[in-house]
């Protein structure tokens, strides 16, 4: 009768003496093995080479191809099957060098009981199975870890699609520097500008806590709802898009998923602000993300915005506000993701980054390209081979041009004057002249209409006309290819203007102190500007005049 | 490791690591194990130890955690950037400020 653990078990029986072959394979045969004979070395390579078996039962000492030169075939052919010598009695030395040589075991001849014989056979074979067995789940993991890899790459490149912007109007006159660079695993971070109307766009920046495939998961939902959510709110027009609303709405979206992991909820932070070009405006809230924002000051300087707020997902009674601040022309708007924070921290996450703050402060270059570089470079600096655990993302957002238009007095000889809002890309060339008093007025009401400009349009107004005025009054006494600039900015509650006049100069002072004659051509804006306005601060020094007009809200 | 130390009402919890993203799951362990029990918990976020967002939604996730089963769980640190973490995520109610331990 055969033995079931024999059967499916396959076995090379080689040695030169025909009478072993005949008594061994009969006796593995009646014991339910399937056996291939071979009468030595060189015809059992040959079996080798065409096909597999589970256990080889060698002679050590054959003519010519002996048991040691199968050995060493074996290693390299079939490195997982196992195989035990046979050896006369006496030569147990030849034994202990096969099993140095890689031999399973040993059989001594003449074997006095065949049972014995079988021992150290069902071992090999079982050994031989469980190799089997381990080798096919290995193949199985390493398939599963190919598919796996191939989905993480997939992954990652949809992640990389989350920091394609969506585009829009405010591409003319908002500078948006993005910087990412993912870690190993797929993360969370993502952010998009969108456009509200021609001269307001909504920014945020996100992550979501944690990394993998979850995270990554979170992150794609969480940007499709903000756009969903963003999208409903300008849709409805009229109504202010509010960022606390906005928080509110998407919240609501994602504690209603209830994503979490092993009982830790799958969060993200958000830092959600609408920036409004003709004011230089933000209006902004925090959900819970850090680092927080800084403001990098043209003029030089920092501040960190300390906006509190409450993660999106995470608790049942979250608190938002909404915090207003202004960006100035050139002023940089910077912020990042924690990985930023975690690559200046050793690996730890820290609110205060100060090494990140001090360079932002003192580089002298605020060119946001340059400054982003030189942000990921430090940080990839800091990380000095560490495994990079989080994605670093960096958006550094500027209005690069004035909010509002910057005016240049063209050649003056034909006294055309350029309004240009390069912002918008909108250019004016008009011919003009102090009599035209009507024609002036057109062209300042067409170019107020066309640039859209909202607030105290009347006080913009009489800015922009004196502007004109006194470039075509000033154009006479250029030489050509000089030009006159008038640098303008529109706050919520006054004006600013600056003027550059490379002519012969203006005598602003004295001509405002010549008296509060509205038709006199010297100083007449400004005599105008300061009856109708709360309150003109001005400051004339050499060819250069500040100029600032308030009507209403507080002093500045 | 985490040291533990019983009191009166409450299990004081004092993990020796970060509480970051990768670290995390022995301490969920160890609080749950504590609020099975009906006891207030205590993790105590000793001087230079750090958390991060993923640390954050662990002592979030543990918090709601403790309260369905009856308990409380607060965090003590000394750690002026953690205690500047939880009040600008509105989550002072979790945090307990402390002072430093004196010679330190």
């Amino acid at each position: 009768m055969t033995n079931p653990k024999a059967q499916n078990a396959r076995i090379l029986l080689v040695d030169d003496e025909p009478f072993i072959l005949e008594v061994f394979g009969t006796f593995l045969e009646e014991e339910g093995f399937e056996v291939v004979l071979a009468g030595g070395g060189a015809e059992a390579l040959e079996v080798l080479e065409q096909s597999e078996v589970d256990v080889i039962i060698t002679d050590l000492s054959m003519p010519g191809f002996d048991g040691f030169g199968l050995m060493n075939a074996v290693a390299i052919l079939a490195p997982d099957t196992p195989v035990i010598v046979l050896t006369g009695m006496g030569t147990l030395d030849n034994a202990i060098s096969a099993i140095q040589h890689g031999a399973y075991d040993f059989i001594t001849k003449p074997v006095e009981d065949l049972s014995l014989f079988l021992v150290p056979i069902y071992r090999a074979v079982e050994k031989r199975r469980f190799l089997k067995t381990k080798a096919l789940y290995l193949e199985q993991i390493e398939r599963q870890n190919r598919a796996l890899f191939r989905d993480l790459e997939a992954a990652r490149r949809i992640q990389a699609c989350l920091f394609e912007r969506t585009g829009g109007p405010m591409d003319q006159w908002l500078s948006v520097t993005v910087r990412y660079q993912p870690a190993d695993l797929v993360g969370g971070d993502f952010l998009d500008i969108l456009p509200v109307d021609e001269h307001r766009a909504i920014f945020y920046i996100a992550d979501v806590a944690g990394h993998g495939v979850l995270a990554a998961m979170v992150t794609a939902f969480a940007k499709q709802t903000l756009a969903d959510v963003v999208g409903r709110v300008i849709a409805r027009g009229g109504e202010e898009p509010s960022p606390v609303r906005i928080l509110e709405r998407l919240n609501e979206e994602v504690m209603a998923q209830g994503f979490e992991h092993e009982g830790i909820p799958l969060y993200l932070t958000l830092f959600l602000g609408v920036v409004d070009r003709t004011t230089g405006r933000v209006v902004s809230a925090n959900g819970g993300h850090v680092p927080l924002p800084r403001v990098v000051y043209a003029e030089g300087g920092m501040t960190r915005l300390f906006i509190k707020g409450s993660p999106i997902g995470l608790v049942d009674d979250p608190r938002w506000e909404e915090t207003t601040f202004d960006l100035g022309p050139g002023d940089l708007l910077v912020l990042g993701t924690d990985g930023l924070l975690e690559a200046f921290g050793e690996g730890r996450s820290s609110l205060n980054a100060e090494e990140m703050d001090h360079y932002l402060e003192t580089t002298p270059d605020r060119d946001p390209d340059t400054l982003a570089n030189g942000l990921m470079g430090l940080a990839r600096n800091r990380l000095q081979g560490r495994p990079q655990a989080d994605d670093i993302s960096l958006m550094i957002l500027s209005l690069p041009e004035h909010p509002f238009p910057v005016f240049q007095a063209a050649d003056p000889r034909p006294r055309d004057v350029v309004y240009r809002s390069r912002a918008d890309g909108l250019e004016m060339v008009a011919s003009a002249n102090v009599d035209t008093v009507e024609e002036m007025e057109r062209i300042t009401l067409d170019f107020l209409d066309r640039t859209r400009v909202e607030g105290d349009r009347f006080t913009v107004r009489l800015l922009l006309r004196e502007a004109l005025l006194n470039a075509i009054r000033h154009g006479a006494g250029l030489d050509p290819g000089q030009k006159i600039q008038y640098d303008l900015r529109v706050r919520p509650w006054h004006l600013e203007m600056r003027v550059q006049d490379p002519g012969p100069g203006f005598d602003w002072k004295g001509a405002l102190a010549s008296g509060p004659d509205p038709m006199a051509v010297s100083g007449r804006g400004l005599t105008i500007l300061k009856a109708y306005a709360d309150e003109v601060i001005y400051n004339a020094e050499g060819n250069q005049l500040t100029l600032v007009v308030r009507r209403g809200g507080p002093t500045p | 490791m985490i040291e533990m130390e019983e009191r009166e009402d409450r299990v004081v919890l004092r993990p020796d690591f970060d509480l970051v993203a990768g670290k995390v799951s022995e301490i969920r362990e160890a609080v749950l194990r504590v609020a099975r029990r009906g006891r207030k918990v205590v993790l105590v976020l000793g001087e230079g130890l750090m958390i991060d967002s993923w640390g954050i939604g662990v002592v979030v996730g543990c918090q709601k955690t403790v309260q369905d089963l009856g308990g409380a769980l607060t965090v003590e640190t000394s750690n002026p950037s953690v205690i500047d973490l939880f009040e600008l995520l509105n989550l002072e109610s979790i945090i307990t400020p402390i002072r430093p331990a004196a010679g330190k």
